[in-house]
């Protein structure tokens, strides 16, 4: 009888070898089954003495365990790799580049121009708009720039009929901030500005401005540099130098040109201290009140900020160009 | 403006080098744009004089010998325009001229020429500074060029010039001795001292001898404030000097005369605009005037003008013979036959010229000075001293001047010390001020709490108090003053309503998978006629500088067509783009300035791959942005069929909402997109952002939604094809219990086994109760209401999924 247990045993470990899930059923059934090797043991355990009947029946009960325990191990064993080869029959060539949605984008220039607007706003600067069709007496006169003023020639004017023209400078929204609100004033306005040059890397006959305006009752020279200044360590980083020249522009005195230490000094924009006449012209006293305004260009500081060579690419709108600020 | 640097070291010395200048006349407000530098590239070029010039026979060659003192060359030259006794430049054996071309002895036949003469091009001199006749063959020079000299060192062609880009407020450095006075400006801050001019001071040492027989009557004295005409008699018009030649060398003027030369010397030298007539063709006297209608002059560019009311004139007993300041007449002008000159120098006042040349479209070196303001108290210095220097050039005797002199006196400027401060920022002490302006060489009165000061005449830029305080500032300099962040009130910093709006819309069309555009404003009429766009009441401007730019756009429609038409060209083709920008037309006398969202597709949204996936932009994926758009607005709008001159008269729709067209979106003509070479379809919505801001509920409000599970149902309806779903929806939707929450439009069929005029539009529902899960017995008296209203409304079949 041991020895009958010893042979299915080591019958059953040479069968298990097989790596099919089918022969391995068929072998439950041959070893476990109603008819199978361990059942005709047990049947056959009636003719054993009595007194060795129970070490028997222990030891055929622990030959059952052992082959259900194997087949069942077994079983999972050839599941798992049948899965693998499942899943692997599903492989994927992870390098095979993905579906390309094209994501939406700001233009570069809007990107520059929230960039700005988000300083000056944290500085408590209000956001202000005019129109691109301006009345000459907003562009012109009231920004102490009187009719045939040989100043007139630094901004080469697009006219239109009765008047009005394409403003050449975002500085008219000065003027119209000061009719509408009492001081103090800490405003900037971005927009679209128009001037007769012809197109070149440099020139074009569109571009935008940022216009600031600061109207107090101590708002001095000082401050108009803390404030350009900030706003350059803002935008190009903290550690770029500023640099302030003296220039001119008829609405402001005295006048000033700002330049950054950007890879060598780079004029950035004009500045000053708002001229008394633009004050007088808004019914504003200028023994009372004071202030500054500037006015950068937004293609300047995105051409700057950037390293755009040429400022006709933004009006070119090549999606390979507005792409690479995505 | 280039000013010469070797020409300003003749004037003062000083021991800044070029470039180290050019940083000093920036930071001090005159910015130097390049500093250039020139060079000879000839080699062993000297003077010498033509001697002995003779045909060789049988040729078209001369000889000659050309003398430069100390030794004779025998030359052979084809040029024809030589004399004996001429200077020239002659480049001897061996020398270089300014090609490379070494220059060797030459055979010609049986003579040899040793070296050759010279051409301004062999020297490789700018024919713009040099006169006509300077540029025909040989160059000649003037008579008493010494000879036998090196080239460069007569006439400076080894220079370094600074190219100014002056403001129009430095009407005090216009010419080069201005600059100089910057410069004697940085040396007295360097040497803490007060500036002195009195160096730049003209010589006006010269005997004068009787009267001027031209009587002047200023008629208009406050547009020429003063004037002073001179005879000067028996001159020789020639050439001039080779002293004065080498200054007009490094003024970079082109000769003309000796007599014109010496006026537009003392122009680009001391900022003095002269003019000299031919006395002997003025009739009887000079009278400055404003020119009255009608009148005509002939200026020295051979133009004939029409003169209008802005034109002061310098007049005769007869007509007009000169524009004040801007340009003399062509009949009194000075020639080589003028025996007597009548020399103005006069101060006019800026608006009156500015004026005066604007409207002649006629700008000139005098016009440019007298504009931005010369100095009222240097005419008469200034003839003096022309008159000086033409009879050294031209022989002659000089009269005494008749004058009109209405200048006022220069009233002081006012400057407060408190002033200062407050709009500097910093309190200065009155000993600091004075010493800016010591250094400027301004006279000053100290009054207490407050300085008078009298800047030279020639500064025209200082005439209040600001202007007294920003020369505070150049002379401290603009950055040794501190900075300081603004104080005041930590109130909320806004955007304006509309700027507000914009970055709204621009952040949720980004959302949408769309790139912004910024296209230019400016168009050409023929876009616009190519793109169908109503060309009535287009805004116009009045002088553009080209066709192309000439028109506001009236539409986004053209500018993003081109946007699409450049990107396809470039291989880009799929495309969805969007701009947020102006559009604009004529209204009556008015013009009308509206923001509009423009959005245009084409291609694809998904980038050729290769898993099959191809989402194509069409009308509808368009539609869907827009949908998608007023909902995020929270606009309730619906679409209609329209029709729009560039889309498709069938593919069109108006957006409408509270029935205000707000939009329109369509697929483009084929016909156009043809034209600009754009393959495949082109889907374009244009919506106007007034409206849309009007309409905007931007403050979203909770809405409950269901807690359990939806009851789907899908059902198709059999409808005609004539009806718009719009409408059968509407049906659906009138019938419906409240429960019915969503509406989805799943297929549509048209085909076997439908007949031709039929199409199957399949939608699901879903219920959704507050209160329960609904059950589909519920629905019952719903589903038969909806199968009788379909069919008494729109004669519509109900099939029930």
């Amino acid at each position: 009888m041991r020895q009958k247990i010893e042979e299915i045993k080591n019958e059953f470990i040479k069968k298990i070898k097989t790596e099919s899930a089918e022969e391995l059923r068929e072998l439950e059934k041959y070893f476990l089954g109603r008819k199978g090797k361990v059942a005709l043991l047990f049947k056959e355990l009636k003719n054993v003495p009595k007194e060795e009947r129970k070490s028997f029946g222990e030891s055929i009960n622990a030959l059952k365990e052992f082959i259900e325990k194997n087949i069942k191990e077994k079983i999972s064993e050839i599941e798992r790799e049948e899965r693998m080869r499942k899943l692997a029959s599903e492989k994927l060539d992870v390098t095979v580049p993905g579906l390309k949605l094209r994501s939406g984008a700001l233009h570069i220039l809007t990107q520059t121009m929230l960039e700005v607007e988000k300083i000056f706003l944290s500085m408590g600067f209000d956001v202000m708009t005019g129109p691109e069709i301006e009345e000459e007496y907003y562009n012109f006169e009231a920004l102490n720039i009187p009719e045939y003023h040989p100043a007139r020639d630094m901004q080469d004017t697009f006219y239109l009929l009765n008047k009005y023209l394409l403003r050449t400078q975002t500085s008219p929204i000065q003027i119209r901030t000061m009719e509408k609100y009492k001081p103090p004033i800490r405003v900037i306005a971005v927009g679209r500005c128009y001037r007769k040059d012809p197109p070149d890397a440099h020139h074009f006959p569109i571009f935008h401005q940022v216009e600031g305006l600061v109207v107090d009752k101590n708002v001095s020279f000082k401050e108009l540099k803390g404030t350009l200044s900030e706003f350059v360590r803002r935008m190009f980083g903290e550690g770029v130098e500023v640099r302030f020249n003296p220039s001119y522009f008829p609405f402001v005195e005295p006048g000033a040109e700002t330049s950054i230490n950007f890879g060598g000094w780079l004029e950035m924009g004009g500045s000053g201290m708002v001229h008394p006449n633009v004050l007088n012209n808004v019914g504003i006293d200028p023994e009372e009140y004071q202030g500054f305004a500037f006015g950068w260009g937004i293609e300047r500081i995105a051409m700057v900020k950037y390293n755009i060579p040429d400022i006709r690419f933004f009006y070119k709108n090549d999606l390979r160009f507005l792409d690479q600020f995505r | 403006m280039l000013v010469s640097v070797k020409l300003l070291k003749e004037i003062l010395p000083f021991d800044y080098s070029p470039e180290k200048l050019a940083e000093e006349f920036t930071l001090l407000g005159l910015e130097v744009e390049e500093v250039v530098k020139t060079e000879h590239k000839f080699d062993r070029v000297v003077t010498a004089r033509v001697e002995n010039l003779s045909r060789i026979p049988d040729t078209k060659l001369f000889e000659l010998v050309a003398n430069t003192g100390d030794e004779s060359f025998e030359i052979v030259t084809a040029a024809t325009n030589l004399k004996n006794g001429d200077i020239v430049p002659l480049v001897l054996t061996g020398g270089r001229i300014s090609d490379g071309t070494v220059i060797s002895d030459r055979k010609f036949k049986d003579k040899i020429s040793q070296g050759m003469l010279c051409s301004y091009k062999e020297l490789g001199l700018d024919g713009e500074i040099l006169s006509s006749e300077e540029k025909e063959g040989i160059l000649i020079l003037p008579e008493d060029t010494p000879i036998g000299k090196p080239f460069e060192d007569l006439f400076p062609v080894d220079d370094v010039f600074l190219s100014f880009s002056l403001l129009p407020d430095r009407a005090d450095a216009f010419y080069v001795v201005g600059i100089a006075r910057w410069i004697e400006i940085l040396r007295a801050r360097k040497e803490k001292r007060k500036a002195d001019f009195s160096r730049f001071k003209p010589d006006t040492e010269i005997k004068l001898s009787g009267t001027t027989d031209i009587p002047v009557f200023v008629k208009d004295p406050e547009l020429a404030p003063f004037y002073s005409g001179r005879k000067i008699s028996g001159v020789r018009v020639g050439k001039s000097s080779y002293s004065l030649r080498r200054k007009l060398f490094m003024l970079q003027a082109r000769p003309i005369n000796n007599i014109v030369d010496i006026t537009n010397y003392v122009l680009k030298f001391y900022g003095q605009p002269l003019h000299a007539f031919d006395a002997d063709k003025i009739e009887k006297a000079v009278y400055v005037r404003k020119a009255q209608s009608g009148e005509k002059i002939k200026t020295l560019d051979g133009v004939e003008r029409s003169l209008n009311e802005w034109n002061l004139v310098i007049a005769d007993s007869e007509k007009p013979i000169a524009l004040a300041g801007v340009m003399g007449g062509e009949e009194t002008e000075v020639t080589e036959d003028t025996k007597n000159v009548f020399l103005e120098s006069a101060y006019f006042l800026p608006s009156c010229v500015s004026k005066s040349a604007r409207s002649l479209n006629l700008m000139t070196d005098a016009s440019v000075l007298f504009e931005k303001g010369t100095d009222p108290l240097f005419p008469e210095d200034a003839s003096l001293f022309a008159s000086k220097l033409i009879v050294q050039e031209a022989g002659g005797t000089v009269s005494e001047s008749n004058i009109s002199n209405h200048l006022g006196t220069q009233s002081p400027v006012k400057i407060r010390l408190s002033r200062v401060g407050k709009i500097l920022g910093e309190d200065l002490p009155k000993e600091e001020v004075k010493k800016y302006f010591d250094f400027e060489g301004f006279e000053y009165k100290d009054m207490g709490d407050f300085l008078e000061v009298k800047p030279p005449s020639f500064r025209r830029d200082i005439n209040i108090e600001v202007d007294l305080i920003e020369e505070i500032l150049r002379m401290k300099g603009y950055n040794s003053f501190g900075e300081k962040l603004l104080e005041g009130a930590l109130k909320s910093a806004v955007r304006t309503k509309e700027e507000e709006f914009s970055w709204m819309l621009k952040d949720l069309l980004v959302k949408l998978g769309l790139t912004e555009v910024q296209t230019v404003s400016l168009i050409g009429n023929a876009l616009l006629k190519n793109t169908l766009i109503d060309e009535n009441n287009i805004a116009k401007v009045v002088n553009p500088f080209s066709e192309e730019m000439s028109i506001l756009r009236p539409s986004l429609f053209p500018v993003l067509l081109n946007v699409v038409e450049t990107n396809k060209k470039n291989g880009t083709n799929n495309i969805a783009i969007f701009e947020v920008g102006k559009v604009f037309r004529k209204n009556g006398d008015k013009y009308k300035e509206e923001g509009k969202i423009g959005i245009m597709l084409s291609g694809d949204r998904a980038e050729t791959n290769p898993f099959g996936i191809k989402v194509p932009y069409d009308f509808y994926y368009l539609k869907g942005i827009i949908e998608s758009l007023l909902e995020s607005l929270g606009i309730n709008a619906n679409f209609d069929a329209g029709k729009a001159s560039y889309l498709h008269p069938f593919r069109t729709a108006f957006v409408y909402s509270e029935n205000e067209k707000i939009g329109v979106i369509g697929e483009v003509l084929s016909d156009i997109t043809r034209n600009f070479g754009i393959k495949g379809k082109v889907f374009y919505a244009e919506m106007d952002i007034s409206v849309l801001l009007k309409r905007a509920k931007l403050l979203k409000e909770f809405k409950e939604f269901p807690v359990h599970p939806p009851l789907k149902m899908d059902i198709a309806v059999v409808a005609s094809k004539e009806i718009p779903e719009k409408k059968v929806r509407s049906v659906i939707l009138s019938v419906a219990p409240p429960e019915l929450r969503k509406i989805e439009l799943f297929d549509i069929y048209m085909g076997k086994p439908l007949a031709d005029n039929e199409k199957n539009l399949a939608y699901s529902l879903k219920f959704f109760a507050k209160d329960r899960t609904m059950k589909r017995e519920e629905l019952e008296t719903f589903i038969d209401k909806l199968e009788e209203t379909l069919k008494n409304e729109i004669g519509g079949k109900l099939r029930k999924g």
